[in-house]
């Protein structure tokens, strides 16, 4: 017994694709070009070729083909403009308990964070706030970017150096 | 240790370090620093996102055409076709032909392209083209019909059974089955059959083919008894006269019982059915039984 391959063709299928790698690929292109409505319009178009190719790419390589239209949608698009990336503002939960010296320190600190972030390369950021925000394992983010895990460890650790010596101002 | 080797960041981050290593890197100076950056990470949110919303968003995009300027392709097929189709046309615009019948029971006054005039007797039809006609005066008769022709160029009346070319005249042509009789009232005709015997005949007079030539009879008539409403028939085969029977009324015989050889001379009027099939039937001793448009025949 044998039951045919689920096609990507299904809408139901789609439906579960979408469910499962859209936030993902819109964030992943968000910490690329650091607009929100642009990342949501390549993920979009991302899976509206994916929907016109369904009979050519099977379930099991979807996700590589979402990850590898959405990344080169956005090549295609950002090629003439630098976007100056911005970050949400701290959020306050649970911190109503800290001093206000302590809170403005904090914000400081999140202010230099968030500029941090921005001054890193697209290849670090990418990876970092991959794994630090999307929770995505080495592994995944790996496959994502069609790289290797070693090389996915290197930009960690670089990122990770690098923020520290610009809050640090060294 | 050498970073490039091992970057240990990356494998603190993923809780690999062992615990020694661990324990090292904790004690050193920047641990504070990263573990402050790290957990500053946390309060960093993407902006916020409805994954129902955007696949409603996407599946609306998916109804609608592509923004994209649509790829026309260039269809040669298609052109291949049009261009045939164009030659068609042409070439039908030169060999194209105008047909007109006069159905069964029924008479037709024509006017053609030269201003002759046609009248067709029931049951027949005249073929010409409908372009080039001044030059090309060829009317392709099936039938029977009376032709006034208009001065001019030579004027061909075509049938199975021989052609009739004329100057300017006014005469019948009768082309049946089994009976070819040219008739002119006016003006000279002459008559050609297609064993290429041919006669001139001249107002009053009349051919018909008998046996594969031409027989010349003399006729009073201005123009032919059909014209009037009346068929005459001087020792004619049966059949002949059935058939335009037919013709006139738009009827069928069922002659299966019947001897259609025996020769009728007579006529019929072509207004009223009844009198007609008894002035003919009668005289040949015949019975009839009329069913619609079905007329059953038998010996008496």
């Amino acid at each position: 017994m044998r039951t045919p391959p689920k096609s990507v063709c299904e809408q139901p299928v789609f439906n579960e694709l979408f469910k499962t790698h859209a936030r993902t690929i819109r964030n992943h292109i968000y910490y690329k070009c650091g607009d929100p409505d642009q990342a949501e319009d390549i993920m979009q178009e991302a899976f509206i070729r994916l929907w016109n190719n369904c009979k050519k790419v099977i379930l099991e390589k979807a996700r590589a083909f979402l990850y590898k239209v959405s990344t080169n949608l956005f090549l295609n698009q950002v090629e003439h403009q630098k976007v100056r990336l911005a970050y949400n503002k701290l959020s306050h939960r649970d911190r109503n308990h800290e001093s206000p010296d302590f809170i403005l320190e904090e914000k400081e600190f999140m202010i230099k964070l968030q500029n941090a972030i921005a001054d890193l390369t697209e290849a670090q950021r990418e990876v970092f706030l991959l794994n630090r925000i999307d929770k995505k394992t080495y592994n995944e983010i790996a496959e994502m970017l069609g790289i290797s895990v070693k090389a996915v460890e290197k930009r960690m650790h670089n990122a990770l150096k690098k923020l520290r010596k610009i809050i640090k101002n060294i | 240790m050498t970073e490039d080797k091992d970057p240990y960041l990356a494998k603190w981050l993923n809780n690999d370090l062992t615990p020694q290593a661990l324990e090292q890197f904790e004690k050193s100076e920047e641990f504070d620093d990263y573990d402050k950056i790290v957990k500053g990470l946390e309060y960093f949110e993407a902006p916020s996102f409805n994954e129902e919303a955007s696949l409603m968003e996407t599946l609306q995009k998916l109804q609608q055409p592509q923004k994209k300027g649509k790829i026309i392709r260039l269809k040669p097929f298609i052109y291949a076709i049009s261009a045939a189709a164009s030659i068609l046309i042409i070439m039908g615009l030169f060999f194209n032909k105008v047909t007109h019948t006069a159905d069964q029971g029924t008479q037709l006054a024509l006017i053609l392209p030269d201003d002759s005039r046609v009248d067709l007797n029931a049951g027949s039809s005249i073929t010409y083209h409908r372009f080039f006609w001044s030059g090309n005066r060829v009317v392709t008769l099936d039938g029977e019909g009376l032709f006034s022709v208009k001065t001019g160029e030579n004027f061909i009346v075509a049938t199975d059974s021989g052609t009739i070319e004329v100057l300017g005249t006014v005469f019948n042509v009768k082309s049946r089955t089994s009976v070819f009789e040219v008739t002119c009232y006016e003006g000279k005709v002459r008559v050609g059959t297609n064993s290429d015997e041919q006669k001139i005949i001249q107002k009053g007079e009349a051919v018909s083919l008998k046996n594969g030539s031409l027989y010349k009879t003399q006729v009073s008539e201005s123009e032919p008894l059909w014209k009037k409403g009346e068929s005459l028939f001087i020792s004619t085969p049966l059949k002949e006269v059935l058939d335009e029977l037919e013709r006139q009324y738009n009827i069928t015989f069922n002659r299966i019982a019947i001897n259609e050889n025996k020769l009728f001379s007579g006529g019929f009027l072509h207004n009223n059915l009844d009198i007609a099939l008894e002035s003919v039937l009668v005289p040949m001793n015949l019975e009839y039984i009329v069913n619609g448009t079905n007329v059953k025949l038998s010996d008496k």
